[in-house]
């Protein structure tokens, strides 16, 4: 077929798709009518056919360029992309997350042994011999330990607690995300997260318990801690589970294990995120209040802590649980 | 005269197939790294400027407007202001590329286009791990990694496309639809010839555009004899092109 032919047998069919397509990526899909949207997918086909003719008969011309670029118009318009709506990201949060999390449990499980044993190596090695200590601690922090001091008393003095608490949930967010981002050097930098937060976590203790600050610590950490630690070793069993994407492609192409280890993972940190906004409120308002008894604090931590545990555990798992 | 194939320009870009709809093969041109760099430049800028805009507010609000706040509303402002910065700082790219189709402001300036690797926009998973690997990839100094793994890679992918499995393509604006036809005895090497032709003589020097017309009029009568009108050779190209003269 010469030129002539091929381009004055299909033309009016090109421009009515062109002029569709731009109208529905102004407008949206929903603008168009039953027949326009029906004139739209056979146009599209023929353009799409037209278009792999153009590329083997005339590649190079304008032609070609012009039909591949309707052609990825339409394309990109007709893909089936499901939009993030309210109730989807509700029905995430509802029933997807707690599946999703029951199928990350191992790499969960691992980054929280991972962590608990450098808060254990931490607090022996600091309790034994505390100048270790300053290997992860700065000497100012250790200095303030060693004369009573906690870094606890000061937080609640310089701010009020709204912007506390924003503070402390965004500035633990981005951890959380770091923890977890950072498993795509092959896993080194989270467990180099894991295991420095670890070790100096630890170290806090020992210190604190030889100072004799322990309680005080305690009445800071109990409302928000318990839970607060434990999505940060989620965010790290996360980044595992990014780190085994680059690591353990089996038989099958990377390019298709890493982006879906990549979407299990960031399902698994997704779910963390408002937590963190609700801990920071009480990291920011309750945590400060020295009047209020260390007890009532911690069965709010436990609280708080059962009831994300209830959430992933016990949830049942919905066919549809994938967003 | 030998000619120069437009299958010889065609090697220097480096392109990223899809699957297209009727399992038609889609080749899109990849984006290069000097326009993405410079992208990116103009979103750090509206970044940086939205931050400055959102400091410069809160300030003003707090110490010029309404200097005697309590402690209670001084807090709630700042801790606004906080949330904003915090926001247009980790959700100014991932919010864009979900909600423009892959693009950002920056990408729009220079036409390119996020996709995912079915030549799909990215969805809100592949938008926010890409964005968010983004971090490793500036590491360390400017781009370190993620230049190092664009070079690596065939289709071009910073480490935070690879996981993410998005490419960024590069969408030239599509020829006119002048509904110009050529005639039967030209092929496609020929038709993309004169075409380039036609895009580029303005910018060749008085001196030399005759000589090139002169070669390409001579290259068409040979390979494709009675296509070319008679006469001045720029003239014949122009009428072949369908332009009245």
């Amino acid at each position: 077929m010469d030129h002539a032919r091929f381009v004055e047998r299909a033309q009016e069919v090109w421009r009515q798709t062109e002029a569709l397509l731009d109208r529905a990526g102004q407008e949206g899909l929903a603008s168009l009518g039953f027949d326009e949207l029906e004139q739209l997918a056979a146009g599209h086909r023929r353009v799409v056919s037209d278009y792999a003719f153009a590329r083997s008969r005339y590649p190079g011309t304008a032609t070609e360029a012009r039909l591949r670029s309707l052609a990825f118009a339409g394309h990109r318009l007709l893909a089936d992309r499901r939009a993030p709506t309210l109730p989807r990201l509700w029905r995430f949060l509802r029933t997807g997350y707690p599946s999703v999390f029951r199928e990350c449990l191992p790499a969960v499980g691992l980054s929280l042994s991972i962590f608990t044993g450098a808060t254990l190596a931490g607090f022996v090695i600091a309790a034994m011999r505390p100048a270790f200590a300053t290997l992860w601690l700065g000497p100012d922090a250790i200095d303030q330990l060693r004369h009573g001091e906690i870094w606890t008393d000061s937080v609640a003095r310089v701010a009020p607690p709204s912007l506390l608490s924003t503070r402390i949930f965004t500035n633990n967010i981005a951890v959380a995300l770091m923890t977890w981002l950072s498993g795509a050097t092959l896993g080194l930098g989270t467990l180099y997260l894991l295991i420095m937060n670890g070790l100096m976590f630890g170290a806090v203790l020992a210190l604190s318990w030889r100072y004799e600050l322990l309680s005080r610590l305690f009445a800071f950490i109990s409302a928000h801690g318990p839970l607060e630690l434990f999505l940060v070793t989620v965010a790290g069993g996360a980044g595992l589970l990014l780190a085994e994407g680059q690591l353990r492609w089996r038989n099958r192409p990377r390019a298709l294990t890493l982006p879906a280890a990549a979407r299990r993972s960031a399902r698994l940190v997704a779910g963390t995120l408002p937590w963190f906004v609700l801990l920071g409120i009480v990291e920011g308002h309750v945590s400060p209040v020295m009047t209020l008894a260390t007890g009532l604090k911690a069965l709010l931590g436990a609280g708080l802590f059962a009831a994300f545990l209830t959430w992933v555990l016990a949830t049942p798992s919905s066919p549809d649980a994938h967003p | 005269m030998p000619t120069p194939s437009p299958a010889a320009h065609a090697d220097l870009e480096r392109q990223a197939e899809f699957l297209g709809s009727l399992d038609v093969r889609l080749d899109l041109p990849l984006a290069h790294v000097g326009s993405r760099a410079m992208a990116q430049w103009i979103d750090l800028w509206i970044v940086w400027g939205a931050m400055l805009v959102l400091v410069a507010l809160t300030w003003t609000v707090t110490t010029v407007v309404a200097p005697d706040l309590g402690d209670r509303a001084m807090g709630a402002a700042l801790a606004l202001s906080v949330l904003a910065i915090f926001l247009v700082q980790w959700g100014y790219f991932f919010a864009f590329e979900l909600l423009w189709q892959g693009q950002t402001p920056g990408k729009r300036v220079f036409g390119l286009r996020v996709v995912t690797v079915e030549g799909h926009p990215p969805g809100v998973l592949p938008a926010m791990i890409r964005n968010m690997v983004r971090l490793v990839d500036v590491m360390p100094g400017v781009y370190g990694i993620g230049s190092l793994a664009m070079m690596l890679s065939p289709r071009a992918q910073r480490l935070g496309d690879r996981v993410a499995g998005t490419v960024v393509i590069r969408e030239d604006p599509p020829p006119p639809d002048d509904g110009h036809t050529w005639p039967a005895g030209l092929q496609a090497p020929e038709i993309a010839l004169v075409e380039r032709w036609l895009r580029r003589r303005h910018t060749l020097t008085p001196d030399h555009r005759p000589v090139v017309a002169r070669a390409l009029a001579a290259h068409l009568r040979a390979v494709a004899p009675g296509v070319l009108p008679d006469g001045d050779p720029e003239q014949a190209l122009a009428a072949l092109a369908g332009e009245a003269t």
